[in-house]
C-alpha cells in the first residue's frame, strides 16, 4: 500500500514539475496534476487489480485523462491541451524505455524487444484512449449545437 | 484606397501566420491551429480561408470578397517550445476576436505583446529539479536517488540553456545530452553508496524523451491529420532513438572503465 502512496506522491510532484517546464499557469498546473493522480490511479488499478493488459490499461487511463481535461477546459475556459499534456505525464513509459536500453546494452535481445514493445503499446494505448474520448466529446458538442 | 485595403488583407494573413506558428510551437494540435486561423479569417470578413498546417510549415490562402486572393507561407523552424501560458493567451485572443472584431492594428499590438514575453527560466529549472526527483521517487528510489536525480536535473537544465542553441539540430542535442547525462549518472551512482543507477536514469530520462511530441503526433494522426501526424511521429521516433543511442553509448563507455 505504501508503494502506491509513494507512486501517487511522485506522480503529483512530477506532474507539477512538468507543468512548470511547460510554463503553465499555477491554477491550471494544480488542477491538471490532480487529473494526473486520477489517471495514474486508474492505470495502476487496471494493471494491478484487474490484471488487464498494458495496452488496455493505458487506453482506459488515457480516456479518463482526456475526459477530465475536456471537462476542466469547459469549466475554466482554457484549451484542453493545457491540462491534457500535464495529466498524461505519469503515464508516459519512461521506465520500460530505460529497461529496453539496459537490455540492449546487456545484449539480451528478447527482453529488449519485449520492453520496447511494451513502451510502444503503452504510448499507443494512451493515444487511442484519448482519441476515443475526444471523438465522444466532439460528437456531444456537435449534437448540442444541432439541438440549439 | 484600394492599395490600403490590399495592405490590410496582406497584413491579416501575415499576422495569422505568425499566430499560427507560435500556436504550434506552444504545443497545440494541428486541427486546433487550422480551426483558429479559419475562425479569425472569417471574423475579418474573408470569403474563403484555406489553411494547410504541418509541423514544419504553414501555407495560408485567403480569398476576399473584393476578389483579391492572398497567399503566404511560413516556415516553422523550432518545434518544441511548449508554453501552455502562451497557448492559453493566444486562445483567449482568438476567442476575443471572434466575439467582437477588433481593428487590425489592435490585433497586431495584442499579438506582439503576447509573443514578446521572455521565457521564464526559473520555472524551467525548478520544473526540471522537481520532475526528475519526483519520478525517481515514483520508480522506487530512496532519498539519495531522489537527490541525485534532482542534481542531474539541474545539469540537464544547463545543457538545455547553453548547449541546445549551438547544436545543429535537436537530434544531435538529444544525443549529446543523453550521453553526458548517462555518463554523469553512471559515475555518480558508482561513487555514492546506496544509490541505484537504474532509478536515477529513469528519473532523468523522463526529461529527455519527447513524450509530448510522441503523444501529439499520434493524436494528430488519429484525429485526421495523417500527414502531420506521420511527420511528427517520425521526428519523435528519431529524437527517442537519439536519446536511446546516447544512453547506450554512455552505459557502454562507462561500463568499460568502471565496473558497475
Amino acid at each position: 500500500m505504501s508503494d502506491y502512496i509513494v507512486k501517487l506522491i511522485g506522480s503529483f510532484f512530477g506532474s507539477i514539475g512538468f507543468g512548470l517546464i511547460f510554463h503553465g499557469k499555477g491554477k491550471n498546473i494544480l488542477i491538471a496534476s490532480i487529473g494526473a493522480l486520477i489517471g495514474i490511479s486508474g492505470y495502476m488499478f487496471c494493471t494491478d487489480y484487474v490484471h488487464l493488459s498494458v495496452f488496455i490499461s493505458a487506453l482506459i487511463a488515457g480516456f479518463i485523462c482526456d475526459i477530465y481535461s475536456e471537462i476542466m477546459a469547459r469549466i475554466l475556459k482554457a484549451p484542453s491541451t493545457a491540462f491534457f499534456l500535464i495529466t498524461i505525464i505519469p503515464l508516459i513509459p519512461g521506465s520500460t524505455l530505460y529497461y529496453c536500453i539496459d537490455k540492449i546494452v546487456a545484449q539480451d535481445r528478447e527482453l529488449a524487444l519485449q520492453y520496447g514493445v511494451q513502451t510502444f503499446l503503452t504510448a499507443l494505448g494512451i493515444c487511442v484512449g484519448m482519441s476515443i474520448a475526444w471523438a465522444i466529446c466532439d460528437l456531444i458538442r456537435k449534437m448540442h449545437l444541432k439541438v440549439k | 484606397m484600394e492599395k490600403n485595403e490590399i495592405k490590410q488583407e496582406s497584413k491579416l494573413v501575415q499576422l495569422l501566420l505568425l499566430m499560427g506558428e507560435n500556436y504550434i510551437q506552444c504545443g497545440a494540435e494541428i486541427w486546433r491551429v487550422e480551426d483558429m486561423i479559419n475562425r479569425i479569417g472569417y471574423a475579418y470578413g474573408a470569403q474563403e480561408v484555406n489553411a494547410f498546417v504541418i509541423t514544419s510549415s504553414i501555407v495560408l490562402t485567403i480569398c476576399y470578397a473584393d476578389g483579391h486572393i492572398e497567399t503566404q507561407t511560413k516556415r516553422i523552424k523550432r518545434l518544441s517550445n511548449t508554453d501552455l501560458n502562451k497557448l492559453e493567451q493566444l486562445n483567449g485572443l482568438s476567442r476575443k476576436i471572434c466575439q467582437k472584431k477588433i481593428p487590425l492594428e489592435q490585433f497586431e499590438k495584442e499579438l506582439l505583446s503576447i509573443l514578446t514575453v521572455k521565457e521564464n527560466r526559473k520555472e524551467l529549472l525548478l520544473g526540471n529539479i522537481l520532475a526528475s526527483g519526483a519520478f525517481a521517487m515514483f520508480f522506487g528510489g530512496n532519498i539519495i536517488d531522489v537527490l541525485l536525480a534532482a542534481l542531474v536535473g539541474i545539469a540537464i537544465y544547463y545543457l538545455q540553456i547553453y548547449v541546445e542553441p549551438i547544436c545543429m539540430n535537436s537530434i544531435v542535442f538529444k544525443f549529446i545530452a543523453s550521453l553526458l547525462t548517462g555518463a554523469i549518472i553512471s559515475v555518480l551512482s558508482a561513487l555514492v553508496v546506496n544509490s541505484h543507477r537504474d532509478v536515477i536514469m529513469i528519473g532523468n530520462i523522463m526529461l529527455l524523451i519527447p513524450g509530448v511530441m510522441f503523444t501529439n503526433s499520434l493524436r494528430d494522426a488519429l484525429l485526421g491529420d495523417t500527414l502531420s501526424g506521420t511527420l511528427r511521429f517520425i521526428e519523435a521516433a528519431l529524437l527517442a532513438s537519439a536519446v536511446v543511442a546516447g544512453f547506450i553509448t554512455a552505459l557502454f563507455l562507462v561500463g568499460r572503465f568502471i565496473n558497475v
